[in-house]
């Protein structure tokens, strides 16, 4: 048994050093969208698919916003080095602050979008209930 | 288990992992991501441990199977090579059932969790595939009369094999290489979510069972792949990766009519009974036809 824990407690380290290591050589930087053509192409993966009618990305690439051909939003989000498409219920409150559109999910994102946030944040309030 | 050689192989897998960040810090950066490397390697850890609780019964079962069988083969040296081959057509069962049986994907889908692809990502072993029982694709081997104790190291050996195939940094080996043996090119294919790539390259060594059973695709450089799962996780909680699906499996058979329930047991992934979500047919069906559209 004491051999287990010491090969347990040994690979417990070598996994702490790993990461740091992967840390020290620079892999904790967060995603960045390169082009509209990258989020269209992530967006094509959600499940159910996503044929995109709009799309605006963050100033910074740190996101995407997009509606689809049928009416719904869905936002491209960071996770670590990659993205998620998370689509975003008729319910989720969409909101301007001045070029910054916020948008209410768990956990709150904000994406800068200059000029295009007001326009966003309105066609996020106008959504037919029917897009449910 | 007398001589287990994938814990010999651990040393060479740190070594390895740390070779290929250095390699992806100078050509690919986005290869590696410490928290996804942090999140592979707890899981791989904790697999060690479901490993070392439940090796024994496994073992024993093997012992079992090959006691009644009238067969025993013994230590014969021509054995081994067979016994490798088979067993490695064992696995390609396995995999195969893996990824079509909700049942056995609830155990597997945490190799596929991670959004990156790197030898990291490798180490994203089950934790649950005693309990979904997948040790019963081994079994025929011991009824066929092969020692108990040569196909596990036959096993092993296996599993060492699919490690290095986890990279980018490869992008295609010598031409007979790639047609018989399974690579970092045709494993690539089967960690993809892109449409065209969903289910297919189940090999564990050799990649001929793919062009046998038709269920090989060639990588395609043109279409970058996307790797993880159809619904990707978006946490990096090792806990998650491991238990989600069950958790999912239970909720649908709990909310299931009951002449639907052993269908949500047995079907593939993705598979509803009021058609509310897609399978990976119904995904690739979809995409062929927006492809037309386009
Ligand atoms: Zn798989
Ligand atoms: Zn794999």
């Amino acid at each position: 048994m004491n051999s287990e824990l010491l090969q347990f407690g040994g690979s417990l380290l070598a996994i702490t050093a790993l990461v740091a290591l992967a840390h020290w050589l620079g892999f904790s930087r967060s995603a960045r969208l390169e082009s509209e053509e990258a989020a269209r192409q992530l967006l094509a993966l959600a499940p159910g698919g996503f044929p995109v009618a709009a799309l605006a990305l963050a100033a910074d690439g740190a996101g995407a916003i997009a509606r689809s051909r049928d009416g719904r939003l869905a936002l491209l989000r960071p996770h670590g080095g990659r993205f998620i498409a998370q689509p975003l219920p008729p319910e989720t409150l969409l909101e301007a602050q001045g070029e910054t559109l916020c948008i209410h999910t768990t956990p709150r994102i904000a994406l800068q979008l200059g000029q295009e946030a007001q326009a966003w944040a309105q066609a996020g309030a106008q959504r037919p209930v029917a897009a449910r | 288990m007398p001589f287990d050689p994938v814990a010999f192989a651990i040393p060479l897998f740190v070594v390895l992992v740390i070779a290929e960040m250095l390699w992806a810090r100078r050509r690919n950066p986005v290869a590696y991501e410490s928290r996804d490397t942090a999140t592979s390697l707890a899981i791989g850890l904790g697999s060690t441990v479901a490993g070392a609780l439940t090796g024994g019964v496994v073992a024993g079962t093997l012992v079992w199977a090959h006691s009644v069988s009238p067969i025993s083969l013994g230590w014969v040296w021509w054995a081994w090579p067979l016994c490798f081959v088979l067993d490695d057509l064992a696995y390609y069962a396995f995999h195969r059932s893996a990824h079509r049986v909700r049942w056995f994907w609830a155990s597997h889908v945490n190799h596929h969790s991670s959004q990156h692809y790197n030898l990291s990502t490798a180490l994203r072993q089950s934790w649950t595939g005693f309990f979904a029982l997948t040790f019963v694709f081994r079994l025929p081997l011991a009824f066929a009369g092969f020692e108990p104790g040569m196909i596990l190291v036959c096993g092993g050996f296996n599993l060492i094999y699919q490690f290095w195939i986890h990279t980018e940094s490869i992008k295609r080996m010598p031409r007979w290489f790639e047609a018989v043996m399974n690579t970092p090119s045709h494993h690539r294919v089967h960690h993809a979510v892109n449409p065209r790539y969903l289910d297919k390259n189940y090999a564990g060594t050799f990649i001929i069972w793919d062009r046998m059973f038709g269920t090989f695709v060639a990588e395609d450089d043109a279409d970058p792949i996307r790797y993880g799962i159809v619904s990707q996780l978006g946490t990096f909680n090792p806990l998650k990766a491991v238990f989600h699906e069950w958790a999912a499996l239970l909720k649908d058979l709990w909310r299931a009519p009951w002449r639907h329930k052993l269908s949500y047991l047995l079907r593939e992934p993705g598979w509803t009974h009021d058609g509310s979500r897609e399978t990976s047919d119904m995904i690739r069906a979809r995409w062929e036809r927006d492809k037309l559209d386009s």
